[in-house]
């Protein structure tokens, strides 16, 4: 990075500059079918380089330009090619004043840096024993994708600014013939047998979506239609985090208005409240600064119902003249739903036990096709599990409609399934069989 | 392009005295790219990368791979090649060994595209002018809504060397302009994507695209301004006519993906017991669906990422199935012809069977000719020719189902949803518009209902998601007539 900073100092147009330099090295495999490691999913090992770079010139230009390993082997090219698209941005001239952090909260695992590089058996282990969990419930089809991988990112400035940390991942993501599916990320390297209960009780379910039944229509008026906490978490990302980012709210193409932020408009039941803490120890999503070397701090998003300020980079925070967030909304494991205080989360195995009538819904189909804005909705989910006093009598074809902005002002109860770190919700809204 | 053959002749040689045999995927990308949101830049990019993808293969046929993003340091190259064969080793022990790949014979090729104006050379200046033109117009046509205007331009070259002596080089050169409108206020709110597609700078200056792109966004704007006061629609089963965007989307999703070879590893209803399901009936006889994209098409990729030439898939023939979009790995396997239809997004990528330009069309004795555009005129014109071929006699109220928001289909059962911009109902002498609706159903049951197709085969442009990986693809379908069917709910 040496190099790109002396062109960059020596460069008489140049103002001030951010460098953000990400080095990966990662190994992921999976299985398909019954084959781990097949052809579509062997041992990929990867090394690269990435980032970006942000100029902003002494005719008061900017220039942001993202960045491959070729440009530290030839910055003055690099620097040729910024000034080449450089452009009029009256909010994009922000740099980060220096600071330091004392106390860095640790991302990082020794265990994962390992079998990058020398336990790639323990992710071979890791898979077989995913292959015994699953067919000890019933799954003949297996499809698994194990991931880990190490980042080192430097965030460096003309003001001074010098960060750096580093990060590990480890995921593993399951999917059951398209009707259910699970993500589990944490910094360090996970053992599926701990998830093997909580997976058992998810294999009965899937086992009920091969009995297919038929029912008239349904007895109750309301029905509890109980969305697994992977689904919930795609309709939350898709219709409140999508209108919750600052470039969509500052561009007038958002469900929310900047006006709402500042009078704090109350658009929510009170029990919805959105918070995220990227400074939660060995947590995926968890930093000590954002890419453009932002301080990461706690951030309330939505408090009892009220808005209280989008997801916002430096650019956009200008723009509304409100303060940069740091942490995004693309990590579930950081992000809180709710006052912990205000509900109870249930089991949903205790959860069905006690619903006289309601619908399962493990997937849903398009959720893209949706209108993000109007938070209208109408979703097909054809493996849906009819619940009848109680026991999950089999599966239907169901649709869900309604609007998701309205759902959210009505009475939610949530639910876990122990895997996911965000609970699903359960919840009354138009449903038909289809 | 400047990859050193050397360098990549000597890591196949290293490999060779192991006793490894070598797949290696070169890529250079350059991109560009700029956006303006109601009248101010917004983001401006020019992006150059390089890489290289390994694939060692152990005699046994167990695999491994790894990539670096060089194609000229010849230590990380070195570098990866062990990493590679390191991955193939603990492949040995463990999984499925892959030897068709033995099989191919080698290719020497060399296809060379051309930029339609370089848009690399061009300065900032004059692209900020050129994209303003445009973007202002559509800001002066409708000032009460956002609008967000982007173009970009690509310039790829692969290169794909294996151990068998081949050496194959292809470029992909594309460009595109588009459009995102957000209009309406509250509950209101609707959005409108469109976009035109070409092969350089020239299509900043392509009156001919510009000017249809502006048509298609007018004929789409009156539409869902008529949004607020639009009924609801019943959900139900009703006969259904969906535009060539929706069409397309329709056969990209419900047979194109279906039709992806590596279904082996889990079930397609394309299959049955892994084998392609040849001759099975799935549409009426004069329904065709197939994959293939010339020079000048937007998802054009003439060769896999395994070094196998890319030929016409023909999915449904006649009504039956026929072939798949299938890849060295999974051909024999499925007993399907090999199309070399494996894709990868970039060189750190394993290639998997993708989709180019899936197309869906109806024999000539079930296509009524239409004598306009049917993307951008007036409904009562497409009324008219209802009425005229007698079609509400059968069909009293048909739903028109207008722009696409994409859909999703679960490709081992078949199950789909799709999602309309803007709908109709369409009778003898009423037109009544109706908020959006989505369409969901069982894949091969809805293909049955195509009864009858309007007009020319029109390209819709678009990225197609899988394996984590985006590559670009198109749909080329007619305005079809789909017949009310049991397992397609309109809600």
């Amino acid at each position: 990075m040496k190099n790109v900073v002396n062109v960059l100092k020596k460069n008489t147009q140049v103002k001030d500059f951010l460098i953000n330099k990400i080095e990966t090295e990662k190994v992921d495999f999976g299985i398909n079918g019954k084959i781990i490691g097949g052809p579509y999913s062997p041992i990929e090992n990867a090394i690269n380089l990435s980032g970006s770079i942000k100029i902003l010139w002494k005719n008061d230009e900017i220039s942001t330009v993202n960045i491959t390993s070729n440009d530290f082997e030839d910055p003055k090219y690099l620097l040729n090619r910024a000034k080449l698209v450089s452009y009029k941005d009256e909010y994009g001239k922000e740099f980060v004043e220096p600071y330091n952090i004392r106390f860095p909260v640790k991302q990082f695992s020794r265990e994962v840096d390992k079998i990058i590089y020398k336990r790639k058996d323990y992710l071979v282990d890791q898979l077989k024993q995913t292959i015994q969990i699953e067919s000890r419930v019933g799954i003949k089809s297996h499809e698994a994708i194990l991931s880990s991988s190490k980042v080192k990112i430097k965030v460096y400035n003309s003001k001074g600014l010098t960060l750096e940390q580093k990060l590990t991942n480890y995921s593993e993501g399951i999917v059951w013939n398209n009707r259910f599916y699970f993500i589990l990320d944490s910094r360090q390297p996970l053992k599926i047998n701990e998830f093997k209960n909580n997976l058992k009780f998810q294999g009965q379910l899937y086992d009920s979506t091969n009995n297919i039944i038929k029912i008239g229509k349904f007895k109750t008026k309301n029905l509890k239609v109980i969305i697994s906490p992977e689904e919930t978490y795609e309709l939350f990302a898709f219709f409140i985090y999508a209108n919750l980012d600052g470039t969509k709210i500052a561009n007038n193409m958002s469900h929310f208005h900047k006006k709402d932020f500042i009078k704090r408009v109350k658009k929510f039941g009170s029990w919805f409240s959105l918070k995220t803490d990227p400074l939660k120890r060995l947590t995926p999503g968890g930093t000590n600064f954002s890419g453009e070397g932002v301080r990461a701090n706690t951030v309330t998003f939505i408090d009892k119902g009220k808005l209280i300020t989008p997801v916002l980079d430096l650019k956009n925070a200008k723009k509304l003249s409100m303060k940069p967030t740091t942490a995004s909304l693309n990590t579930p494991n950081i992000i809180e739903y709710f006052h912990k205080s205000d509900k109870d989360v249930k089991n949903t195995s205790v959860y069905i036990s006690n619903c006289e009538e309601g619908i399962y819904v493990p997937s849903i189909l398009g959720l893209h096709t949706q209108n993000f804005i109007t938070g209208d909705y109408s979703l097909s989910s054809p493996y849906s599990l009819y619940i009848k006093d109680g026991n999950v009598v089999g599966s239907v074809k169901t649709i869900i409609f309604g609007n998701f902005f309205d759902d959210l002002n009505k009475d939610v109860e949530f639910v876990s399934n122990g895997i996911f770190p965000l609970p699903g919700i359960s919840y009354s809204t138009g449903i038909t069989l289809e | 392009m400047s990859i050193n053959k050397n360098i990549y002749e000597k890591l196949i040689k290293c490999a060779d005295q192991k006793g490894v045999y070598l797949v290696i995927r070169c890529q250079e990308n350059k991109s560009r790219f700029l956006n303006c949101k109601n009248k101010k830049i917004d983001e401006s990019s020019l992006v150059e990368s390089k890489g290289t993808g390994i694939q060692a293969f152990q005699k046994t046929g167990h695999m491994g791979f790894s990539s670096v993003d060089t194609v000229s340091n010849e230590d990380r190259l070195f570098e990866c090649l062990d990493q590679a064969i390191s991955s193939s080793d603990v492949a040995k022990n463990n999984f499925e060994p892959v030897k068709e790949i033995f099989n191919l014979k080698p290719v020497q090729d060399k296809i060379v595209d051309k930029l339609e104006g370089n848009p690399f050379k061009v300065s900032q200046s004059k692209l900020q002018k050129d994209l303003f033109k445009i973007h202002n117009d559509f800001i002066s046509k409708y000032p009460n809504e956002s609008i967000s205007n982007s173009v970009a331009f690509n310039d790829t070259n692969w290169r794909v060397f294996r151990s068998d002596k081949t050496d194959i080089r292809f470029e992909l050169i594309y460009s595109f302009l588009n459009i995102y409108m957000h209009t309406g206020r509250d509950s209101e709110v609707n959005q409108i994507y469109e976009n035109i597609h070409g092969k350089g700078y020239n299509l900043l200056h392509d009156e001919k695209k510009v000017r249809r792109l502006k048509r298609r966004i007018r004929f789409m704007y009156n539409l869902i301004k008529r949004y607020s006061k639009a009924d609801r629609l019943k959900g139900g089963k009703y006969p259904l006519l969906i535009d060539s965007e929706i069409a397309g989307v329709f056969v990209h999703e419900a047979f194109g993906h279906t039709a992806e070879s590596d279904n082996f590893y889990s079930d397609s209803p394309l299959l049955k017991n892994g084998q392609i399901d040849k001759g099975k009936k799935v549409a009426n006889s004069y329904v065709n669906v197939f994959d293939y994209a010339g020079k000048e098409d937007f998802a054009y990729f003439p060769y896999s990422g395994y070094g196998v030439k890319r030929t016409k898939a023909e999915i449904v023939k006649n009504g039956k199935v026929y072939n798949l979009l299938s890849d060295v790995i999974t051909a024999k396997k499925t007993s399907s012809d090999l199309t070399g239809a494996s894709r990868m997004e970039s060189y750190s990528d394993i290639p998997v069977p993708r989709m180019s330009s899936t197309q869906i069309e109806l024999d000539n004795r079930h296509t009524i000719k239409l004598g306009f555009n049917h993307l951008i005129t007036d409904i009562k014109m497409i009324q008219k020719v209802l009425r005229d071929k007698g079609i509400f006699k059968k069909y009293p109220e048909i739903i028109y189902l207008i722009g696409s928001r994409g859909g999703q289909v679960d490709q081992q059962k078949g199950n789909f949803q799709f999602g309309s911009i803007a709908s109709v109902k369409l009778e003898e002498d009423k037109i009544t518009y109706l908020k959006p609706l989505i369409f969901s159903g069982v894949t091969l049951e809805a293909l049955r209902s195509a009864e009858l197709a309007f007009g020319k085969k029109y390209t819709s442009i678009g990225v197609c998601g899988k394996s984590g990986q985006s590559v670009n693809v198109s749909k080329k379908a007619p305005l079809i007539l789909l017949s009310p069917n049991k397992f397609i709910t309109v809600s």
